[in-house]
């Protein structure tokens, strides 16, 4: 394969002309690094908001369905503990409270408390201060 | 090896991907005249280049973590660099254009004279020849003939490989030669 010869070094006059170009003479603006720290700042802070945006999604998330597993965990071992008379009470709930359920209750109750517990455990072992 | 600038590069780096943003400030004190330098040539305007250099350090802020030290920190910036100023000077488009049949009527030895020959008539052609090259012809000659970088390190910087940067070399020289002559002919 033929080796292709690397081009003159020298070349003196491209070298000079590239160099009295004006753009040789110019300089960058004297703020430029603030302003481009200022600018990295604003994308650092986005970029934490929205991972914590993703955290906090992914908490609720996984609260509603632990709340919904417990719920059904308690159910299916109460069952046989409980025996038969448990499956008629749970079949005659709907019917015995004034037009809400009780399990619908709870569920009503449990959700906001989960909520609020999943915030506060966020808030304490999940945001951190911006170190910069 | 690494020398003390690789090892200080890294180490701020390191600093930064750990939540120090503001250690960010002094890669961008150390190189942001360089990027400057390959960006103002590129883009053609100094209003243009600041802003270009200034989205190169966001870029690279926000890629941080992609910088896996095969190369140096400078050679990756510059490809950054590189990139985002051709992406941004695609739509200037006042580049001169060469007939294929004159690239092979000249030979290099006449080249190799005109570009090495030191009179002030020669700077001034090739000032103004050297403005009617493209974007990406001009970013060339200025890594190799300003920053003085290998041909592997341009190669790296252009995603090109070491034969077609060299061929570029060559045929950007040619052109220069071509335009010097034309421009002379049309001052004269």
């Amino acid at each position: 394969m033929k080796q292709i010869a690397e081009p003159s070094a020298h070349d003196r006059t491209l070298r000079s002309a590239l160099k009295s170009m004006p753009v040789s003479q110019t300089r960058l603006s004297t703020n430029f690094t603030w302003r481009t720290m200022e600018a990295i700042h604003e994308v650092e802070l986005r970029r934490r908001k929205r991972q914590e945006l993703v955290v906090r999604r992914v908490g609720l998330v996984a609260c509603v369905i632990i709340a919904i597993a417990a719920l059904g965990l308690g159910t299916w071992i109460a069952t046989p503990i409980l025996g038969a008379a448990f499956k008629q009470d749970l079949a005659d709930i709907p019917a015995s409270a004034g037009g809400i359920s009780p399990v619908l209750g709870a569920i009503i109750i449990a959700v906001p408390v989960l909520i609020a517990a999943e915030r506060l455990l966020y808030r304490t072992y999940i945001k951190q201060p911006r170190k910069s | 090896m690494y020398n003390d600038m690789e090892q200080t590069d890294s180490h701020i780096i390191t600093q930064v991907l750990a939540g120090h943003t503001r250690h960010f400030e002094t890669l961008v004190e150390r190189y942001s005249r360089q990027v400057f330098a390959l960006v103002v040539r590129i883009a053609d305007s100094p209003e243009d280049a600041e802003e270009i250099t200034h989205d190169v350090f966001i870029k690279a802020y926000q890629n941080l973590q992609r910088f896996t030290g095969t190369s140096s920190f400078s050679t990756w910036l510059y490809r950054i660099a590189y990139n985002t100023a051709i992406s941004a000077s695609r739509r200037q488009k006042h580049e001169a254009v060469i007939e294929p049949a004159q690239w092979d009527a000249i030979a290099d030895s006449c080249v190799d004279d005109a570009l090495d020959e030191l009179t002030q008539q020669r700077i001034d052609l090739l000032y103004k020849a050297i403005g009617m090259l493209s974007p990406d012809e001009r970013a060339v000659i200025t890594l190799y003939y300003m920053e003085e970088l290998p041909v592997s390190e341009v190669a790296s910087i252009t995603g090109l490989t070491v034969s077609n940067v060299k061929i570029r070399l060559m045929r950007t020289r040619k052109k220069l030669y071509i335009l010097m002559t034309r421009l002379y002919e049309t001052d004269c």
